[in-house]
């Protein structure tokens, strides 16, 4: 399970679920609210027209006739009530089977009041609700007008869902009602202090929808009506929304699911073509066509790093082998001059040319040997280690005269410039990197050449230079002068005693002083090698 | 018999080269790969000894650039022991390949082994009418019994049993049993084979005038 969790596919599938889970059941909410509303607002409106109506009889009754219209008189056939309802609180709650928006307690069961503004331009059309108007003479007949004409349009009422109607004086006794099919309570001051501001008040009771408007001599006209057949219409409605979101949400969640698995497809096929990298086989890459930006960036990343080992393992055996082949030619040659000796009887100076060859031969193997342990030893030094100030004349001087030998052969002279700059460093090393420098120099010199040793300060480096007019580097090998076991055409064939190691060392010597071993050189003109070491300043120290 | 020998290290080159003249071959020498490419390609040498890193031109190279005209035998000495260089050393047309450090007794062994082979025999023993030549012991027996001969009659009998049945030219017999730095007079190879026909009979070295000797078997 932990690896369900840490799986990033996984992680991004629940990231995924949840901003979507916020987003739908959001819309939702705000869609089932917005259909909701515009029905109340509907309804609130036809039951606000019939009262209008209401409004506009009860205009044209009298006021004699008005006062004198008595709750007897108003009362038609159906049950009667009491225009006090003190009694409602202790009548069992019924469950409310919907809870539209904006509503506020009133009483045990006023659960709802709407109000709209006031609007000025809000008319009924009089003439198709009363076509055909008389004048009436009595009382009785005045009353009879105070009814909701069968005319309004049927969509208001449907069978079941009569309009029921209360009209109340200022004193709250009843001018005129209905059939109630529930009790209404009396009209509260709150709510006649809003009808001051408002159009209309709207009050839901349980499953009827009541709307209060204000009526000519301060009396006060209720209209409502059962509205259970379009709670139920909203109820089918919010729940087909629901519906909707929750298909929605799955296809999202599908839809995720093939997202998150197409952007962690290629982080899968990168793992795949990793894991079949090994030490053995360096040489598989990483496919990166197709591959998103970011990941292809990660991927290019570890192709170099790829790139990097491999060469550097190619460079492990490159070395290997030159290794054993500088060794294997000397002792090919020791084995081959001692069987032939031994083979039969030889005369003493035959016995001493094979001594002779195999003296050569293990001083050969002697010096390959040495020099590549100063190289693995050189290899496992880390910089810094024994650098102290030291003077660069002597250990010039010494160098010099190591070499004094090969020089006089040649009849090739060294010019020694006087240097007196110290240099941080350590002498032995540094010993060895101008004696190889300065043998090069003359070794791969002509008969009578010239050597010459000068120095530059660089800033706070000083760059020693070891100069010949001698055979001069191809450009082309001097790039790979400084690789181990590198010897460029001329050095194999004039030379039997290099090993194409003392450059290496040099420079690996020269790297670790925290300098710099350069090479310039024409064929056939002569070579400079300059090393460019830090120098030691007296000031700052 | 003729070798070449290439190689760059000069110690290794006398040594191969002695151990060879002392086993009865003629044998000339080559320090670079241009050197050893010039003379593998204008002599037919019986065998050629070849390093594979030269200067110059490296053994390989010259390898492929001697198979275009010629199909001498080529033996690869080289201190490269990996496979793939055995493999590529191989498919470029060598014959046998050697690894240095190797015994100047095994290197004696493949030299005459592919001698034998690109003559087209399978073992060290030759046959021929009442003789056997052993190419290995380099002894000769006619009807079993031992017969001595001259390294240069060993020489001459080898070439011509190896041709059997083949007119083999005076110069090629010529060509074959001296090296470069012999200068000889040519006719001393009639007298060679004069001196052999006496040891092993006449009947069996047939002359063919103005073209050379055959051995009939």
């Amino acid at each position: 399970m932990a690896n369900i969790f840490r799986s990033l596919r996984w992680r991004l599938q629940l990231w995924h679920a949840t901003i979507l889970f916020l987003v739908i059941s959001g819309m939702v909410g705000v869609l089932s609210w917005e259909i909701s509303r515009s029905h109340w607002d509907t309804i609130d409106e036809e039951l606000v027209s019939a009262a209008r109506l209401l409004e506009g009889s009860l205009r044209l009754v009298p006021q004699p006739i008005l006062d004198s219209l008595s709750q007897d008189l108003a009362m038609p056939p159906g049950p009667r009530l009491p225009p006090d309802f003190g009694d409602l609180d202790r009548r069992p709650q019924r469950p409310r089977r919907f809870d539209p928006p904006g509503r506020r307690d009133f009483g045990p069961e006023s659960e709802i009041i709407e109000t709209k503004p006031i609007e000025s331009d809000a008319t009924v059309d009089w003439d198709e609700a009363f076509g055909s108007y008389s004048v009436p003479e009595s009382a009785k007949e005045w009353e009879a007008k105070l009814m909701i004409p069968d005319s309004l349009p049927r969509q208001i009422g449907r069978p079941g869902n009569q309009l029921y109607f209360v009209i109340w004086r200022i004193d709250n006794s009843i001018l005129k009602q209905s059939a109630l099919q529930h009790p209404v309570p009396n009209p509260t001051n709150e709510i006649r202090n809003q009808l001051r501001l408002n159009r209309y008040v709207a009050i839901q009771r349980g499953p009827y929808r009541e709307v209060l408007v204000k009526g000519p001599h301060a009396s006060l006209i209720c209209v409502g009506r059962r509205i259970s057949f379009e709670a139920d219409r909203i109820w089918a409605r919010q729940l087909f929304l629901a519906f909707a979101g929750a298909i929605t949400f799955g296809l999202g969640l599908a839809g995720g699911w093939w997202m998150s698995r197409n952007a962690t497809a290629p982080i899968t096929k990168m793992s795949e073509t990793a894991s079949k990298i090994s030490a053995n086989n360096l040489s598989n890459r990483m496919n990166l066509e197709g591959v998103d930006s970011e990941l292809s960036d990660l991927g290019m990343v570890l192709n170099s790093m790829l790139d990097r080992l491999d060469q550097a393992f190619e460079q492990q055996k490159q070395f290997t082998a030159d290794a054993s082949h500088e060794l294997r030619t000397p002792l090919a040659g020791l084995l081959a001059t001692t069987e032939l000796a031994l083979a039969k009887d030889r005369t003493p100076e035959e016995y001493r040319k094979h001594l002779q060859y195999c003296f050569i031969n293990a001083t050969r193997m002697q010096k390959l040997v040495e020099g590549l342990l100063v190289l693995a030893r050189l290899d496992h030094q880390d910089g810094s280690a024994n650098l102290e100030p030291i003077a660069l004349m002597p250990i010039l001087e010494n160098c010099v005269q190591a070499t004094e030998l090969i020089a006089s052969e040649k009849q090739i002279q060294v010019h020694l410039h006087p240097i007196s700059e110290k240099v941080l460093g350590n002498a032995n090393q540094l010993e060895r990197v101008f004696t190889n420098l300065i043998e090069n120099a003359i070794r791969y010199n002509r008969q009578g050449g010239q050597v010459w040793i000068e120095s530059k300060m660089l800033g706070s480096s000083i760059a020693i230079s070891v100069r010949d007019n001698g055979l001069g580097i191809e450009s082309s090998d001097q790039a790979k002068i400084m690789n181990r076991f590198f010897r460029v055409e001329a050095a194999r064939t004039h030379s039997g005693n290099g090993y194409g190691l003392g450059l290496s060392i040099a420079k690996r010597i020269v790297d670790l002083h925290h300098g710099e071993l350069r090479v310039e050189s024409e064929l056939g003109a002569g070579s400079t090698f300059t090393a460019i070491l830090p120098a030691y300043l007296e000031s700052t120290n | 018999m003729r070798i070449l020998v290439v190689e760059d290290d000069p110690i290794l080159l006398d040594s191969v080269a002695q151990s060879l003249r002392e086993a009865g071959y003629a044998v000339d020498e080559a320090n670079n790969g241009s050197d050893g490419f010039f003379k593998a390609n204008t002599w037919d040498y019986d065998a050629i000894l070849l390093d594979w890193m030269l200067p110059e031109m490296n053994g390989i190279e010259l390898l492929r650039k001697l198979r275009i005209k010629k199909s001498t035998p080529v033996l690869l000495l080289t201190a490269r022991d990996a496979v793939s260089d055995r493999v590529i050393g191989l498919d470029q047309g060598a014959d046998d390949y050697l690894v240095k450090p190797y015994s100047l007794i095994e290197l004696l062994a493949r030299v005459r082994s592919i001698i034998r082979r690109s003559a087209g025999h399978g073992t060290n023993q030759v046959a021929v009418g009442p003789l056997v030549i052993d190419l290995g012991s380099k002894t000769i027996t006619s009807d079993g019994i031992p017969i001595v001969l001259t390294a240069r009659e060993f020489a001459i009998l080898e070439l011509l049993a190896l041709h059997r049945n083949k007119v083999v030219s005076r110069t090629t017999i010529y060509d074959h049993i001296f090296d470069e730095d012999d200068d000889s007079l040519s006719n001393l190879v009639d007298v060679h084979v004069s001196n052999l026909r006496k040891k092993i009979g006449k009947e069996l070295i047939e002359t063919r005038r103005g073209q050379g000797y055959i051995l009939h078997g």
